[in-house]
């Protein structure tokens, strides 16, 4: 396991590409910190190591390192070097950060030529806020309002392009857009912190977080 | 929609031509297998998912329309969303089980039509094979209808889900040979899905395998 260092949450208050290199590298594959890797599009620079990592030909990644050595790797190769996540979340918290949340309204009938085909979620207006992790639960702060998702009320967790759905008794749906972060990493935080807790609660394994989380 | 896959056949097929169309400024699209794809009957096909051009180059590569499951936040999507089920394509929740996703791929399936499901439920970050769900192989086992599986390999090159634009890739799409399953419901379905999962992911990932050999 490589050591996790935990970067900056802030990095700066420009909204980020949100289909990026950093998404899928949520930490630096060279020195580990996490959330260090900044910059938009095909190409993030670490901001603690300086090595930079862009997009080569057929989806492979090159890392260049302030050293002068460059090294090519599949996208699947460079997140096996990503750290262990159980660290920000058993050190207590992660978070405040950015983002843009919406609610899912009502489902709307979709049809076609008469047949009812099924149902369509959309969204409601994008509101400013935080979000943040603690051993318990997933908060959202928005405007003056907190709302809170004990882990073991989640039913279903899923990025969406952009976006990270979450799904639980208690609230809609929400689609949450972290500003200056990877989602996939906040995705892979709350699967982990959600399997812990139901380990915790003598609840089995997860081996599934959609449509359903299921555990057995 | 159960009897539209010939008469909506226009919007379709001109989606279909216009992606093969402009798949070639891309890169080289290499569809072997076609001959698995039942020409006539219900049949369900089961892909794995690389990028969000996987069911844009499958379905252009198949003479005969086939419905795709498609996730339900694309049909209220400015532009596309109502042009959704006009090329063959129904919605399925996915934050929460959808039987009525079920129930029109089975009302579909029953009709005759070919129906495809992209059994990860999503496209993979790193190009690897995921989980597959458990809800499509009940749907599989329910159905009892022939289940054509289908790799697709070189998409996630030309457009992985962490870039914002694709770039030249060569796809390869391979449609293998089709698994009969015997109907099934209730507490026999349920004991078939791990079995089944496990046969499904072993065809899948030996697909996959060979598929970038001859890559």
């Amino acid at each position: 396991m490589v050591s996790a260092n935990v970067g900056p949450d802030h990095h700066s208050s420009k909204e980020l590409d949100p289909m990026a290199i950093r998404d899928l590298l949520w930490a630096c594959p060279a020195c580990a910190r996490i959330g260090a890797l900044a910059g938009s599009g095909r190409e993030a620079v670490c901001s603690f190591c300086g090595a930079s990592f862009r997009r080569a030909s057929g989806a492979l990644i090159v890392a260049s390192k302030p050293e002068g050595i460059a090294e090519v790797r599949s996208p699947g190769e460079w997140e096996d070097l990503l750290p262990a996540l159980d660290t920000p979340v058993e050190r207590g918290r992660l978070g405040p950060q950015a983002v843009l949340a919406r609610w899912a309204h009502r489902p709307r009938a979709v049809r076609h030529r008469g047949q009812f085909l099924g149902w369509a979620e959309s969204f409601g207006p994008q509101t400013a806020g935080t979000a943040s992790l603690d051993p318990l639960k997933f908060k959202l702060q928005l405007k003056e309002t907190a709302f809170e998702w004990p882990f073991e009320t989640i039913t279903a967790v899923q990025p969406s392009s952009a976006t990270l759905q979450i799904n639980g008794s208690g609230h809609p749906l929400v689609s949450v857009r972290f500003l200056e972060d990877s989602v996939r990493r906040w995705e892979a935080l709350l699967q982990h912190a959600i399997r812990n807790r139901i380990r915790q609660l003598g609840r089995g394994e997860v081996f599934q977080f959609h449509p359903r989380i299921r555990c057995g | 929609m159960s009897g539209s896959s010939e008469s909506a056949g226009a919007l379709y097929r001109s989606a279909q031509l216009l992606a093969r169309t402009l798949w070639r400024l891309l890169g080289r699209l290499d569809v072997r297998g076609l001959q698995n794809v039942p020409q006539t009957g219900p049949f369900l096909l089961i892909a794995n998912h690389q990028s969000v051009l996987d069911p844009i180059l499958i379905q252009a590569s198949v003479r005969r329309p086939i419905f795709a499951m498609a996730k339900s936040t694309q049909f209220n999507a400015p532009i596309l969303g109502p042009l959704m089920p006009r090329i063959l394509t129904f919605p399925v929740r996915r934050y929460q089980v959808d039987p009525q996703a079920v129930r029109t791929a089975l009302k579909l399936l029953r009709a005759g039509h070919g129906v495809a499901v992209y059994i990860e439920g999503e496209r993979s970050w790193n190009g690897r094979l995921q989980d597959l769900k458990r809800g499509t192989v009940r749907l599989a086992l329910r159905a009892g209808v022939p289940v054509v599986p289908v790799v697709i390999q070189g998409s996630y090159e030309a457009w992985p889900r962490w870039d914002n634009r694709p770039a030249r890739a060569n796809v390869t799409i391979e449609f293998l040979t089709p698994i009969l399953m015997p109907a099934s419901r209730g507490a026999t379905n349920r004991a078939a899905v791990p079995e089944t999962t496990a046969r499904l992911m072993a065809v899948l990932e030996t697909g996959l395998r060979r598929s970038s050999v001859k890559a």
